[in-house]
């Protein structure tokens, strides 16, 4: 589904991408731009070479970037989770969606100033609820908070991390999950529809995959759930 | 002779740039000795050995600034252990040679403007601790524009956000406006004042979950005490 790029790698690399794209039909990259290779120590989306690889990408048809957002160590003299660059890539690509993996963790307000002005960047919950639901969930419950605020739940996506952990143990306690208590009661409130946008609705609809009749938004189905709903639609 | 609590309480002013808390708080001070003669040695430690290089530079160099300036300090060492970049950091700061220099190659700017940026995040995060029991207590957004820092309730919170907006050279007198913009020190206004809290909120959010992620990280690799430590509030 999705394939890699690293505008480092030159022309071979386009024709690379090219081949994957044909090869697998993928629709989305997966970027490291913090990826260390030979003497660079990582490279940004704003560059030149990221901008022509964005435009091979858009134009093999791909719909879906996401980049992972954490850690980094180059260049010293700059904050090292800095979001800037997905800004300026969004905003040229317009057509594109980026997913910013752990939103941009540890600097969740920046990466919130931003995905608020830019219609096309998603929040990428990679490693938020699986490390953080269970681990530190007042923490959990305030950062799902802001994301639904600044973000919006069209706008968020589940990540699994299953490189790193089984994904069911996330899944089952995020449909079971709500606020803890009142402290969180001026933040968005979350539904059962919030739940399916985020765990799959939204994927589904970055990636057109056609969702089951019996996975759709309550008002989105045929069949109304129930006799109740029935009455209030016109 | 040198009074050690004076060196510690000299080591307690010095902050984390990022989590805005004193480094004695946050258990980085391993060690302290004083000798007969005024020779001080303090050993600094962090969560991680790939702790961003430019924020451990900063608090090194601080804390030397602040221990060299104890009356009757003779000679003032301050070394960070276990970090990938200890030694260049080490001797830098010990050479009082600039972030830069210490760092020929990986760096291109010293680290002024990373300071400020995240002391104005501090000025953010305090504004929220301050208003958010205003807003708690029925104080509205007009109100709240009108309001003077001298009419926040007295207390630490609203000391240490003075003492930051007068870092920055925002205004910080009693008669100034309780809420400003962070980079004009202009009053904000009633209209933009319930985004301004938001923002000032997921600022502080994002500082406490840090916070809360590092001392974490910092009891796992350590499991001991720092001098002067204090327990995060639950």
């Amino acid at each position: 589904m999705n394939t890699r790029f690293d505008p480092r790698d030159g022309a071979q690399g386009l024709e690379e991408l090219e081949a994957n794209v044909e090869r697998w039909g993928s629709r989305g990259v997966k970027l490291y731009t913090a990826e260390w290779k030979g003497d660079s120590r990582g490279w940004t989306l704003k560059d030149p070479e990221s901008y022509t690889y964005l435009a091979k990408a858009q134009e093999l048809g791909i719909k879906n970037i996401h980049v992972h957002k954490g850690p980094t160590i180059w260049p010293l003299d700059k904050d090292a989770f800095d979001v800037s660059d997905v800004d300026h890539a969004a905003t040229d690509f317009p057509e594109l969606n980026f997913i910013v993996e752990h939103v941009g963790l540890p600097r969740i307000e920046d990466f919130c100033f931003m995905a608020t002005q830019e219609p096309n960047v998603y929040a990428g919950l990679s490693v938020v609820i699986g490390g953080l639901m269970h681990a530190r969930p007042r923490f959990f419950a305030k950062v799902m908070g802001e994301l639904l605020f600044w973000v919006g739940e069209d706008k968020m996506t589940f990540g699994s991390d299953y490189g790193i952990w089984e994904p069911k143990w996330q899944i089952e306690g995020f449909v079971d999950w709500d606020y803890p208590d009142e402290e969180f009661s001026d933040y968005p409130r979350v539904n059962t529809d919030t739940k399916r946008k985020i765990l799959g609705l939204n994927a589904a609809r970055l990636y057109d995959i056609e969702v089951p009749e019996e996975c759709r938004l309550d008002n989105e189905r045929a069949v109304p759930a129930a006799r109740d709903d029935a009455v209030l639609v016109e | 002779m040198t009074d050690r609590g004076a060196v510690l309480a000299a080591l307690g002013t010095v902050r984390d740039p990022e989590l805005d808390e004193s480094v004695t708080v946050l258990g980085f001070v391993d060690s302290c000795t004083v000798s007969d003669d005024g020779d001080v040695e303090v050993h600094l430690r962090l969560p991680t050995y790939f702790c961003a290089p430019n924020f451990a530079f900063l608090m090194v160099a601080d804390a030397y600034d602040a221990v060299s300036t104890v009356p009757g300090v003779r000679r003032a060492q301050v070394l960070l252990d276990d970090h990938f970049a200890s030694t260049q950091i080490n001797e830098g700061v010990a050479a009082r040679a600039g972030f830069v220099s210490s760092f020929e190659g990986l760096a291109e700017s010293e680290l002024d403007t990373l300071r400020s940026d995240f002391v104005r995040k501090a000025v953010m995060a305090g504004t929220d601790r301050v208003c958010r029991p205003l807003v708690g207590a029925g104080v509205s957004s007009d109100e709240l524009a009108s309001m003077s820092l001298g009419d926040a309730p007295p207390g630490e919170d609203r000391e240490r956000l003075r003492a930051r907006r007068a870092e920055l050279g925002l205004p910080a007198e009693d008669d100034s406006p309780l809420l400003v913009d962070v980079v004009t020190g202009a009053r904000v206004q009633p209209e933009t004042l319930p985004l301004h809290l938001r923002r000032a909120r997921l600022t502080q959010v994002n500082t406490e979950a840090n916070a809360s992620v590092c001392r974490g990280m910092l009891a796992h690799r350590y499991g001991s005490r720092g001098e002067g430590q204090v327990e995060e509030a639950r």
